[in-house]
């Protein structure tokens, strides 16, 4: 009931789009992205830019859309889909069993793996399981949180999450380390210049996709994009903006 | 007309006045005298309804408010009655001399900006504070102050004005000023109902003198009968040490 | 590691964040004009005592003083949308600005509050004396009294206010913390960009609080 209401709503409010704009105005999709994740989402000189921009950029002109980039803190993002505020989230957003259930998530087109990075020349630290009774830095409101809870079900660590800084705090000693996404990793520490290593291998495969909203129109959405996704592969654009930013393919 | 009947006030458990009936005709005069926390203040409040009396009967120029009875439409007619000239003064702090003056004519009586402003000069002018008319009650002294006080008093369009020992707050240097005033309306058969330990300004001015004790009204008279004959004794006690002074 | 301070890019960046001054400042001063109203009704239904409502109030202050201000704002913006579908139509902009006038009004009632209350009782006696009923008294004397006490502490309110602004971007509302924060993530200058950020928030607080001088003296010519 109460899902068909806001169908309703919904419906009304395309409607109303419909009404105010020209008929052939294109479809208005809002992405949400923090814009403070390079070099997927960043802003330089006031503009905002990225892979993920790039990507949807992209997706844009193949889908005819009308892309509005919307930029928030990222513990906000999530609440910000499921309120109908956006229509999915560019922000390397990780596909998890409890996401899944939750979200219909585009094909994936990112593939990447969880890193931890230390203080240039610490050396102690070599895998996952060297990480017993230190203190790890993760992104709030991001999956490696779990991904570690998991691994050290009875909290043999410490884990602090950061809304941002924890790079400076890794580097001034205050946390052992930091686990984020590989790709970002070798990013940051090569724009940086800070005294960051990685350490170790990737220890988990990770899946970036975008989510949408479980409701029909918003699936419908979803199928369209993978649609585009999937040409964005088979023509080697989607490689090209990997390539740009990353200096590699980080899609498959 | 004033006409208090059977009026009594209790706060918590002790009771203030016990019982209290009396009547002031129009242009009457009358001061009340007594010793301190005998309920003079408190029943002169109780007219202003500045107090919500225990029980009793205020009736102020064909307004009668039966305390156990009062809607609140009542007591604000009651109050347009009379006005209050409080022993320390209480102007607002926020207003001008005539901006106090002119503030119940404007936001009470409606009266036209302008036509207030007019009437509050001309009686800041009678009260002689043609030169103050601007200034704060804060660059005031005391007995102008006071006089402010009086002359927002006397534009009320109420019946009767209350002083509640007006100069007791005073520097002695200000009393005389302020009692002139008040000297003034008393000539101009304006009612006042004054509160007050001035006992020469009660034998000069007042058509009638009441003695109040206990919360009760002990004896009433003229001036000369309360001074000069008095009946009770407790009246002759309070009349001997306080004319010594 | 950075040793040396990047005085340029600071510069650089001034333009930059300039640009969404105006969001900050559209959220903090609509926030306070709404916070004001707010606060004031609330301060004279508790000061009057008017029954149920003065308990709702004082149910409304408990919670939003007893909750954080990024808790209500997440509230507000992705809860109610679930409960009541019209407020998916809510931009962040209102969120935030509605968020954070609930969110101070419940302190600065209690401000307003104390203010009247300290105000002396014979101003109303006064009032009441000269045939004003409750309501004109407080809106012609008691009031514009407070304000003169309230005003020090309003204004502290109000900075505050400014500061927290940037908890909007959680909403998705791009102000100047946002972009100083969007850009430190591309150019890793974290110092450089808060120092930058850092200096407009200081400028414009030093700003309001000159007009809170001017205010204050101007509430000060009666004393």
């Amino acid at each position: 009931m109460k899902k068909t209401f806001k169908l309703f709503i919904a419906t009304c409010l395309a409607f109303s789009t419909l009404m105010t704009v020209p008929a052939f105005a294109k479809e208005t999709v809002k992405v949400g992205m923090s814009g403070r994740y390079f070099p997927f989402t960043f802003s330089q000189r006031g503009v905002l830019q990225g892979f993920e921009v790039d990507v949807w950029k992209e997706i844009g002109k193949r889908g005819d859309y009308n892309v509005e980039f919307v930029t928030a803190n990222f513990s906000g993002l999530f609440g910000m889909l499921e309120a109908g505020h956006i229509d999915t989230i560019a922000n390397q957003i990780t596909i998890t069993p409890a996401r899944i259930e939750k979200f219909a998530f585009t094909l994936p087109y990112v593939v990447d793996g969880a890193q931890i990075v230390v203080k240039k020349g610490r050396d102690d630290i070599q895998s996952i399981h060297d990480l017993k009774g230190k203190k790890v830095a993760v992104n709030l409101g991001s999956n490696f949180e779990d991904i570690l809870r998991a691994i050290y079900p009875e909290n043999e660590l410490t884990i602090i999450t950061y809304d941002s800084g924890f790079e400076q705090d890794v580097v001034l000693g205050r946390t052992d380390a930091f686990v984020m996404d590989r790709v970002s990793s070798v990013q940051m520490i090569k724009k940086s210049g800070l005294p960051l290593q990685l350490a170790g291998q990737p220890f988990e495969k990770i899946e970036n996709a975008m989510p949408f909203l479980n409701i029909p129109k918003q699936v419908k959405l979803r199928d369209q994009v993978n649609q585009i996704l999937l040409s964005m592969r088979k023509d080697g654009v989607l490689v090209k903006i990997s390539e740009k930013w990353f200096g590699a393919d980080i899609t498959q | 007309m004033i006409k208090v009947t059977n009026l009594t006030k209790k706060f918590a458990e002790n009771a203030v006045l016990k019982g209290i009936d009396f009547e002031v005709s129009l242009g009457e005069i009358v001061v009340i005298i007594g010793p301190s926390g005998t309920g003079k203040s408190t029943l002169l409040r109780c007219l202003n309804y500045l107090e919500t009396p225990t029980s009793g009967c205020i009736e102020i120029g064909g307004i009668k408010v039966d305390s156990r009875s009062a809607t609140r439409t009542q007591i604000n007619k009651l109050r347009k009655q009379s006005s209050f000239v409080f022993q320390n003064y209480s102007l607002f702090a926020n207003k001008t001399a005539l901006q106090n003056v002119a503030e119940g004519l404007i936001t009470v009586w409606k009266m036209p900006k302008p036509q207030a402003l007019q009437l509050a000069k001309d009686k800041l002018i009678q009260v002689g504070l043609r030169d103050k008319l601007d200034q704060y009650p804060s660059q005031l002294s005391g007995g102008q102050q006071q006089r402010v006080g009086i002359a927002r008093a006397m534009v009320a369009k109420g019946e009767v004005i209350l002083f509640d020992e007006p100069t007791s707050a005073l520097d002695p240097e200000w009393v005389d000023e302020v009692l002139a005033v008040m000297k003034t309306l008393a000539k101009q058969q304006q009612t006042m109902i004054v509160v007050t330990h001035e006992m020469q300004f009660a034998r000069e001015v007042a058509d009638r003198v009441i003695f109040m004790e206990g919360g009760y009204i002990v004896e009433q008279g003229t001036p000369q009968q309360i001074f000069e004959n008095p009946q009770h004794k407790r009246t002759q006690a309070f009349v001997k040490r306080a004319l010594k002074y | 590691m950075q040793t040396s301070l990047d005085i340029q890019y600071i510069f650089e960046l001034f333009p930059y964040l300039l640009k969404y001054l105006s969001v900050t400042m559209g959220m903090a001063i609509w926030g306070f004009v709404l916070a004001l109203i707010f606060s004031v009704t609330i301060a004279i239904i508790r000061v009057f005592k008017i029954t149920v409502l003065a308990q709702l109030c004082a149910l409304f202050i408990s919670f939003f003083r007893g909750t954080p201000l990024l808790v209500q704002l997440f509230l507000l913006y992705y809860g109610l949308p679930r409960f009541f579908p019209i407020f998916e139509g809510l931009d962040a902009f209102t969120a935030a600005v509605i968020g954070l006038s609930l969110h101070f009004s419940a302190y600065m009632a209690e401000s307003i509050r104390a203010a009247i209350m300290g105000v002396d009782k014979s101003q109303m006696e006064a009032c009441l004396s000269i045939g004003m009923t409750r309501s004109q008294a407080m809106r012609r004397i008691i009031l514009p009294q407070a304000s003169r006490v309230a005003t020090p502490s309003l204004m502290n309110y109000f900075i505050d206010m400014i500061k927290s602004t940037s908890l909007a971007f959680t909403l998705g509302v791009t102000e100047i913390m946002a972009v100083s924060q969007m850009e430190a993530a591309s150019s890793f200058k974290f110092f450089e960009s808060f120092l930058a950020v850092a200096f407009i928030y200081w400028a414009v607080v030093v700003f309001f609080t000159r007009i809170q001088y001017l205010l204050e003296r101007y509430l000060n010519r009666a004393y």
